[in-house]
């Protein structure tokens, strides 16, 4: 459905691309990246309000990189909902249709279609800054969505929202993807978003497309470590496993493990544990900090001393000592997943 | 508040408060001068009416080509990135810097009759410029224009551009996405500047004294009696102008609050 092909953007001290992006029919894709890595400036592209030095976007198989926004049959919603302020959330929704010149019967029609499917209806004669963040973001879909498109673009659609709000907003856009059958391009750089709603996702850091595939995939093999980092996958780490075995061999030293699984050069580790004392089968290691998860599973972040790789430890009750700055790794049950 | 707070809060109102005595003070001895009767004498004065008649005719007609032609300027200032755009927006406050009977000289040596554009507008098309009504709506633009175009220009920025992609996401080229978005979202803007753009060419006295001395305006009469026969002879005229003026502003100005209130709400 979305093409992208060796898309480039430069920039003085920036460089986005080269892109190559390919996006089924249907798909939910979450292009996930930190600030600053290039998101925005790829969905103005995609938009057609940013040109580029090169690359190709086509949509459903045709070639729109030199059509103007309009032409491209992307619905787009910007992070701040831009509702036009002088409009009453009706003529917002009905923007598209008036422009279009279609009937005031058919706009009503349509805008009451849409504002019963994002629960917006009593809102619809209220100016924009007279309703709260939720409704702004579903009246900015429905306005979005009022001429039908097969593809929407969402630019940060869930920033700055309060965890509630949040929840039911990711439950709505689920919905409306499965009933409208849209191919949804999402991008953020909030983890939970990506993880709880993509289908597939894309990585996207300092202006290079790291990783792309089905969801679950690239959260449990990241390519790379740049890719487990911007996911905050834990425990990613790129090594061999020993000839015994018995051991992983990182860059500088190595770690023992009790099982491996898989072939390859990059492997995530588990049943890592604190031990009291210090054995065969433990490494000493940097106490770096504590913290707790927002499920409340709290988990010790600490660096090896050997290897200098950082792993997170999943606790138990018993946290190390509030002055601690040393503890050993215990990999007595330690297991690594190769890939 | 500590002493040193309340030492400056002090020194502060004082200094602002002088400031003020002395920009309104003057103001009030004309409206309270005497005789009392100073505003009667003014308005059985057929003279100033229509001097003040031409005077609010030109502001409003100047003001209104400002925001016509400034609005589009202040558009492309506000939005586009371009080389050269410091160079154009020193020119355009150029007019604010030059001394106005110089603005009048620099106008005559275009549009005399002889001149570049006053050979076409007077001698082909019969549009008289000089000493006519047009000279004074121009001398008038001239000093106001960039006041429209810096009041609008503010008023742009404060429109998100996102708003006009969002529009032409939705099916409108760039004309009319500023046509139906940015233009209702930046009136308050525009009627602030006329406002101003409308005040300034009242008050303009220089430029309008070189390019169109007749038909006169209010301030170019007031200077006429005041030479002629003193501040005795200037005074009504002068209590009566400053009088619609400042009732003029404070309508335009509780008019544009009222629509900007009703924009936002």
């Amino acid at each position: 459905m979305i093409h992208i092909e060796d898309m480039r953007l430069e920039v003085p001290g920036f460089t986005l691309g080269p892109i190559n992006l390919e996006i089924d029919e249907g798909q939910y894709f979450v292009l996930c990246g930190p600030s600053g890595s290039g998101k925005t400036s790829l969905v103005e592209w995609t938009a057609g309000f940013r040109p580029a030095q090169s690359g190709r976007l086509l949509v459903g198989g045709t070639d729109v990189t030199a059509m103007r926004p309009a032409e491209r049959k992307l619905a787009l919603v910007f992070q701040d909902s831009a509702l036009f302020p002088h409009l009453s959330v009706r003529d917002n929704i009905g923007f598209s249709l008036r422009m279009a010149k279609h009937s005031p019967d058919q706009i009503r029609r349509r805008v009451d279609e849409l504002t019963e499917l994002l629960r917006i209806g009593h809102r619809l004669d209220a100016l924009p800054n007279r309703i709260s963040g939720g409704e702004a973001r579903r009246a900015a879909l429905a306005r979005a969505l009022a001429l039908p498109k097969p593809v929407l673009l969402l630019d940060e659609p869930l920033s700055s929202v309060d965890p509630a709000l949040h929840r039911d907003l990711r439950r709505e856009l689920a919905q409306l993807h499965r009933h409208l059958g849209l191919t949804v391009i999402h991008i953020t750089h909030s983890i939970a978003e990506a993880r709880s709603l993509a289908t597939e996702i894309g990585v996207l850091v300092s202006g290079a497309l790291e990783q792309t595939g089905p969801t679950a995939d690239v959260f449990e093999r990241p390519d790379n470590a740049v890719v487990a980092r911007a996911l905050t996958v834990p425990n990613f780490v790129e090594g061999r496993i020993g000839p015994d075995g018995q051991s992983l061999e990182l860059e500088q030293g190595s770690i023992p493990i009790a099982s491996g699984r898989g072939e390859g050069k990059r492997a995530r580790l588990f049943d890592l544990k604190l031990a009291e004392t210090a054995g065969a089968l433990t490494r000493d290691a940097e106490l770096l900090g504590t913290e707790i998860d927002e499920r409340g599973r709290p988990s010790a972040w600490v660096r090896l001393r050997e290897s200098g790789i950082e792993l997170e430890i999943e606790l138990d009750e018993t946290l190390p000592a509030r002055d601690a700055r040393s503890v050993h790794i215990d990999f007595s049950e330690s297991r690594a997943e190769f890939y | 508040m500590t002493a040193k707070a309340w030492g400056m809060t002090i020194l502060f109102a004082l200094l602002s408060a002088f400031l003020l005595a002395f920009l309104v003070g003057p103001l009030i001895a004309v409206l309270l001068a005497r005789p009392h009767d100073a505003f009667v004498l003014g308005m059985r004065d057929h003279e100033l009416w229509s001097a003040i008649g031409v005077s609010f005719g030109c502001a409003a007609i100047a003001a209104l080509l400002g925001a016509l032609f400034g609005t589009p300027l202040a558009y492309v200032l506000a939005r586009y990135s371009f080389r050269g755009k410091r160079l154009v927006r020193a020119l355009i406050n150029l007019p604010l810097v030059v001394p106005h009977p110089i603005a009048g000289i620099a106008l005559l040596m275009v549009f005399a009759r002889h001149r570049l554009l006053g050979s076409i507008l007077d001698g082909r098309l019969g549009i008289e410029i000089v000493g006519a009504i047009p000279g004074v709506v121009m001398a008038m633009l001239f000093v106001s224009a960039p006041l429209v175009v810096r009041t609008v220009e503010e008023g742009i920025h404060g429109v998100s551009p996102r708003l006009e992609q969002v529009a032409e996401s939705l099916g409108v080229g760039p004309l009319r996405a500023f046509i139906h978005v940015t233009l209702p979202n930046i009136r308050p803007a525009i009627a602030a500047g006329f406002i101003i753009g409308f005040a300034r060419g009242i008050s303009e006295f220089g430029s309008i004294a070189v390019i169109a001395y007749f038909p006169r305006t209010a301030p170019v009469l007031i200077w006429d009696r005041f030479s002629s026969w003193g501040l005795k002879g200037a005074l009504p005229a002068a209590a009566l102008l400053l009088a619609i003026s400042l009732i003029v502003f404070l309508l335009l100005t509780v008019l544009e609050a009222r629509t900007s209130r009703h924009d936002t709400h």
